[in-house]
C-alpha cells in the first residue's frame, strides 16, 4: 500500500523529472538524486523504484535528454543501479516491470558506457557491467524473471522481458562487432573498432567472439523446430533488420536465406499447446505475414537487384505466401483442420520425436515451488488445468489406491523418476532455502551465505532458477522486512509443532477410530489369491494376525486399546468407541466381542501371577457392560450365540453369573437362562459354585414363582445333592 | 474513420491515417473519382461534393460520411512513412501525442494497409538503426469498404481495444497476473473466435 509519505515522494520525483527534461542542465543533479533514492528504496517499495527507473528510462531509452554527450557522460552512473536491481536483488522475487525497465536501460546505455570505457578506462565499472550483462544473457531464452515451466512453453512466457533482451542482444552485437568503414550514415555508431590496441582491459577479439556467438544464438532460436510466438519472431526480425544495416558482413547471407527458407508449416507446436489449434494457426499466419512483409521489402527496396536468380526465388516465395494466405481466407480462419500433406506430417513427426528424446515430460518442470503448499510442490500440470482444482480427497481410498497402482504400472521409469525428482527438488528448496513462511528458528551460521539460493547447476534447461512467487510481492516484502542480508546468512530449523491439548488428542483419537471402523470393516473382503495372501502374510506377521479378514481390524484396535496407548484415559476413549461399535449389533459381532474381551483379560493378568482380574478392572467392567447390553435383548433363538459367549469369556465370577438371574426369571426366556447355567455347571468347573449359588438364591427368593423354584430345585438336586 | 469515431467516443486517444498516395472518393461517374491530397480539409472536400450531383453522393453515402468526418478531425492524413514528406495536421492538433509515431497500438482495416505499416516499421529498423526501440503492437481487422461493414468492423475494433486495454490495466495493478504481452496471443484467439468473419493479423513492431 502506498503511504502518504510515498505519495509525497512520488510527486516530488515527478516534479524533478519534469524539471530535468525541461532544463537539461539540472539533469546530472536530478539523476544522481534519483539513483540514490532508488538504491535506498527497499524492494517492496515498488512504485517508488518504478518511478525512479521510469525517469532514467525516459532519459536514456526514450532519449528525452537530447544531448548525446550528456547521456554518454552520465551513463556510467546506471551501472551501480543495474547491479543492485538485477544481481543483488536476484534472490528477492524481482518485480517483472522493474526487470524489464532495467534491461531496456542497459540496452540504451550499453554503447554509451562502452564509449566511456574506451575513452576513460575504469576496469571495476566495466567488470560490474559485464557481470550484469552476462547474467542477463544467461537468461535468454528462459522465462526470466518468471519461474520456468518447460523450455517450449517458456518461449511464450515473459514476452516483454524476452523482447527487451533480444533488443539488448542486438545492441551488444552491434557494439561488439567491428563497424564497416563503408557505412557512414549511422548516427553515433559505437563499436569495438574504436578500441585502441593499448587499451588496458577491452580486448577486441574477445568481445567480437562473444558478439558472434550471440548472433549465432539468435539464428539458432529462429531455426529451432518449435514455432516461435509472433512477438518474439517479429522482434528478432526487427533486430536483424537493424544489424543487417549496421553490421551487414556478419549476417547478410544468413538473414536473407532465413527469410527465403522460413516455413511456418514445418514448425511444430509447443508440446503442451498442441490442443490450442486456433492459437497455433493464427501464430503461423502472423509469422508468415511478417515473412511476406520482409520479402516485399527486400524485393522493393533494391536489396536483390544484383542477383536475378535470388530475386526470382524471392518472387516465387512471395507468390506462394500470397496464395497460401488467400487459400486460408477462403477456407475460413476458424477452420483448424489439419491440412498438412503427408510429407509435412512426416517431417513434423520426426521433429516431435527428436524433441521427446530431450526428456521434456511435464508442463511444470520448475524446480522451485511457486508457494509454500503441497499443491505447489506436487503440481506438474498446467496451472490453469481444471484438474488442479479437483479435490483428490473426495475419491474413495480404494479407488485412489487402484488409480495409483494403475498409474505406477503404466508410467515409464524415466518419467516417474523425473517427476519424483522435481517434487523432491521443490521440497528441498522450500525446506532449505526459505524463510519466513516456516517461521523457524534462526541459527546463525559460520558458513557465510550458506542459505543463499544455490545456482541450479543441474538445471537441465540451463536456466538459473530464482525465488519468485506468483502471488505477488507480499512474501518477499515480509522477508525484506523481517531480515536483512546478514540475518539471512544462516540455517533454519523447522519449528517443533505445537503439542496437542489433551482434549484435542481425545478428539483426534476418536476420529481415527471412527475412520478405522468406517474404512476397514465393511470393505475388507477375504482374498483367496495366493499371491495376495503371501504379500499379506509379510505385513501381517508383524501384527501377529495370520490372515487379514473382516474382523482383523478388531484385533488391531483392541490391542491398541489394551496395550498400545500409554495413557489410560485415551485407552478408555478407544474402548468406549470399540464397545459402542459392538453395542450396535451385539449378536452378529459376538466374535469381535469375545476377541476383544480376551485381549482385555490377557493384558490385565499377563503381569500378575494369578488368573483373577481386578474387580474394577477394564475386563470386568466391560464384561458387565456387555452382558447388561446383551441379556435384555436375547430371545430363545440366540441360545448358541449366548452360550458361546459364556463359554469363551476367559473369566467369570459371581457378579457376572448373577446377571443370568433376569434371564432365568423371565418366563419366556428362562429356558435360555437355565441352559446357560447348565452349560457352565457342566463345562466350566471353576464357576460351578457361583452357578449353584445363583440357583440357591433364586430358590430362596421370595419373589420367585413356583415354576422357577421347581427348576432351581431340580438343578440343585442333580448337581448339589447336599 | 468509423473506427476512429467509435474509439474516440469510447475515450481512447486516437489518430487515423490513410496509407495510399491520395484520398479517393466516388465521383460523379465510376471513371471520374474525386481525388484529394492528404491534408485537404474535409470542409473543402464537402464544398467540392456539393458542387457535384448530390443525389449520387447521398445515395452512395459519401456526403454523410464527409459530414461525419468533419466532426472527427479537420483533414485526412497520410501515414508518416519513413523518409517521405509529411501530409498530416500540425502537432498542435494532437497535444496528447509526443510525436507522430507515439502509439502503443496500430490497427489497420485492410491487409494491404497492414503490410504497408509493418514494412514501414521494418524499413525504419533498417534505415534508422539507432532510433528504433519503441514497441508498437500492430493489428489488422479486415473490413470491407462499405457502410454496413464499417459499422460492424468498428465495433469489432472497439472490442479488441477494450480487451487489450483491460489486460494492460490489470497487469499494472496486479503484479501476480501474467504480464500484458503474454496475454496478447490469448486475447487475439478469443477475439478471433468472437469475430470469425473478420480475419486478424498481428505483428510486434519497433520504431
Amino acid at each position: 500500500m502506498t503511504t502518504n509519505l510515498d505519495s509525497k515522494q512520488l510527486e516530488q520525483l515527478k516534479e524533478a523529472e519534469k524539471l530535468a527534461f525541461e532544463h537539461q542542465n539540472f539533469f546530472e543533479q536530478i539523476l544522481d538524486t534519483t539513483i540514490s533514492i532508488c538504491l535506498g528504496t527497499p524492494c517492496n517499495e515498488f512504485r517508488l523504484q518504478y518511478q525512479c527507473l521510469s525517469f532514467i528510462h525516459k532519459a536514456f531509452y526514450e532519449k528525452k535528454i537530447d544531448s548525446f554527450e550528456l547521456r554518454s557522460q552520465q551513463s556510467v552512473k546506471v551501472i551501480q543501479l543495474l547491479d543492485y536491481l538485477i544481481i543483488r536483488n536476484e534472490e528477492r522475487s524481482p518485480n517483472y516491470l522493474i526487470i524489464q525497465k532495467c534491461i531496456d536501460i542497459l540496452n540504451a546505455t550499453y554503447d554509451l558506457i562502452f564509449l566511456q570505457m574506451v575513452q576513460n578506462p575504469n576496469e571495476d565499472d566495466w567488470e560490474r557491467l559485464s557481470n550484469v550483462k552476462d547474467y542477463l544473457l544467461s537468461q535468454w531464452p528462459s522465462s526470466y524473471p518468471l519461474q520456468p515451466y518447460n523450455p517450449e512453453t517458456d518461449l511464450s512466457r515473459s514476452i516483454a522481458c524476452k523482447t527487451s533482451l533480444i533488443k539488448l542482444i542486438g545492441r551488444i552485437i552491434q557494439v561488439q562487432l567491428p563497424a564497416s568503414p563503408s557505412i557512414t550514415d549511422i548516427e553515433h555508431d559505437i563499436s569495438v573498432s574504436m578500441i585502441k590496441t593499448s587499451h588496458p582491459f577491452l580486448l577486441n577479439s574477445n568481445l567480437s567472439s562473444q558478439a558472434q556467438n550471440l548472433l549465432d544464438n539468435l539464428f539458432t532460436v529462429l531455426n529451432d523446430d518449435v514455432l516461435l510466438p509472433t512477438g518474439l519472431f517479429t522482434t528478432i526480425m526487427s533486430t536483424m533488420m537493424t544489424l543487417f544495416k549496421a553490421r551487414p558482413k556478419f549476417l547478410s547471407n544468413k538473414f536473407i536465406m532465413f527469410i527465403l527458407a522460413y516455413e511456418s508449416q514445418l514448425k511444430i507446436e509447443p508440446r503442451f499447446e498442441r490442443e490450442e489449434k486456433l492459437k497455433m494457426k493464427l501464430t503461423k499466419r502472423f509469422n508468415d505475414r511478417v515473412d511476406k512483409c520482409l520479402i516485399s521489402i527486400l524485393l522493393n527496396k533494391g536489396f536483390l537487384a544484383k542477383d536475378p536468380g535470388l530475386r526470382t526465388r524471392f518472387e516465387n516465395k512471395f507468390n506462394y505466401l500470397v496464395d497460401k494466405a488467400r487459400d486460408q481466407r477462403q477456407k475460413g480462419i476458424l477452420n483448424v483442420d489439419d491440412d498438412d500433406d503427408l510429407e509435412v506430417k512426416e517431417i513434423k513427426r520426426q521433429k516431435v520425436e527428436a524433441i521427446q528424446r530431450n526428456n521434456m515430460l511435464f508442463y511444470n518442470e520448475s524446480r522451485i515451488a511457486r508457494s509454500h503448499d503441497y499443491k505447489s510442490i506436487y503440481n506438474l500440470i498446467k496451472p490453469n488445468d481444471q484438474l488442479t482444482e479437483f479435490d483428490m480427497s473426495t475419491i474413495p481410498t480404494d479407488v485412489l489406491v487402484s488409480m495409483v497402482i494403475t498409474a505406477l504400472q503404466k508410467i515409464s521409469v524415466a518419467k516417474l523418476v523425473k517427476g519424483l525428482t522435481i517434487v523432491s527438488d521443490r521440497y528441498k528448496d522450500i525446506t532449505t532455502n526459505t524463510d519466513s513462511a516456516f517461521q523457524g528458528i534462526y541459527v546463525p551460521s559460520t558458513n557465510e551465505g550458506s542459505l543463499k539460493r544455490k545456482r541450479t547447476d543441474d538445471d537441465e534447461f540451463g536456466i538459473r532458477t530464482r525465488m519468485k512467487t506468483d502471488t505477488g510481492n507480499d512474501i518477499s516484502n515480509e522477508i525484506d522486512d523481517a531480515y536483512n542480508d546478514d540475518e539471512l546468512k544462516g540455517d533454519f530449523l523447522v519449528p517443533v509443532p505445537k503439542e496437542f491439548s489433551f482434549k484435542s488428542k481425545k478428539e483426534q483419537l476418536a476420529l481415527i477410530v471412527r475412520n478405522f471402523i468406517k474404512q476397514s470393516a465393511p470393505k475388507i473382503k477375504q482374498n483367496n489369491s495366493t499371491s495376495d495372501q503371501s504379500i499379506q502374510h509379510n505385513a501381517l506377521d508383524k501384527l501377529a494376525i495370520s490372515i487379514w479378514n473382516e474382523e482383523s481390524w478388531v484385533k488391531v484396535l483392541s490391542r491398541l486399546a489394551t496395550r498400545g496407548l500409554a495413557n489410560d484415559e485415551l485407552s478408555d476413549c478407544m474402548r468406549k468407541s470399540v464397545f459402542n461399535y459392538f453395542k450396535d449389533d451385539m449378536r452378529n459381532r459376538i466374535d469381535g466381542v469375545i476377541e476383544w474381551l480376551n485381549e482385555e483379560y490377557y493384558s490385565e493378568i499377563r503381569d500378575t501371577t494369578g488368573v483373577q482380574p481386578q474387580k474394577d478392572g477394564h475386563y470386568m467392567t466391560y464384561c458387565a457392560f456387555t452382558l447388561d447390553n446383551l441379556i435384555p435383548f436375547l430371545d430363545s433363538s440366540d441360545r448358541k450365540v449366548f452360550i458361546r459367549l459364556m463359554s469363551e469369556l476367559p473369566y467369570l465370577d459371581k457378579s457376572l453369573i448373577s446377571k443370568l438371574r433376569s434371564l432365568c426369571k423371565d418366563p419366556v426366556r428362562s429356558k435360555l437362562g437355565f441352559q446357560s447355567l447348565l452349560y457352565l455347571i457342566m463345562f466350566r468347573p471353576p464357576v460351578l459354585p457361583d452357578c449353584l449359588g445363583l440357583l440357591t438364591d433364586m430358590l430362596n427368593d421370595a419373589s420367585s414363582d413356583d415354576a422357577l423354584k421347581k427348576e432351581c430345585s431340580t438343578y440343585l438336586k442333580k448337581y448339589s445333592p447336599q | 474513420m468509423e473506427a476512429h469515431k467509435v474509439l474516440k467516443d469510447a475515450g481512447y486517444t486516437v489518430r487515423s491515417y490513410g496509407t495510399g498516395t491520395s484520398v479517393r472518393l466516388p465521383g460523379p461517374t465510376i471513371d471520374q473519382p474525386n481525388v484529394f491530397e492528404f491534408g485537404t480539409p474535409y470542409t473543402k472536400i464537402l464544398e467540392k461534393l456539393n458542387t457535384q450531383d448530390l443525389k449520387i453522393h447521398k445515395a452512395n453515402g459519401v456526403l454523410d460520411m464527409t459530414k461525419r468526418n468533419i466532426s472527427i478531425k479537420k483533414a485526412p492524413e497520410r501515414w508518416p512513412y519513413y523518409n517521405q514528406p509529411p501530409q498530416r495536421l500540425p502537432p498542435s492538433e494532437y497535444p496528447e501525442f509526443e510525436n507522430e509515431l507515439d502509439f502503443q497500438v496500430v490497427i489497420t482495416c485492410e491487409e494491404r494497409c497492414f503490410d504497408s505499416v509493418v514494412e514501414d516499421f521494418f524499413s525504419r529498423n533498417y534505415f534508422e538503426p539507432s532510433q528504433t526501440q519503441q514497441p508498437v503492437h500492430c493489428f489488422n481487422v479486415e473490413i470491407r469498404d462499405e457502410h454496413r461493414s464499417a459499422l460492424t468492423g468498428a465495433q469489432a475494433i472497439l472490442d479488441l481495444a477494450r480487451m487489450l486495454s483491460d489486460a494492460h490495466a490489470k497487469s499494472l495493478q496486479d503484479f501476480s497476473a501474467p504480464p500484458f504481452e503474454d496475454k496478447i496471443p490469448d486475447i487475439i484467439t478469443e477475439w478471433q473466435q468472437n469475430h470469425p468473419a473478420t480475419p486478424l493479423l498481428y505483428a510486434l513492431c519497433y520504431h
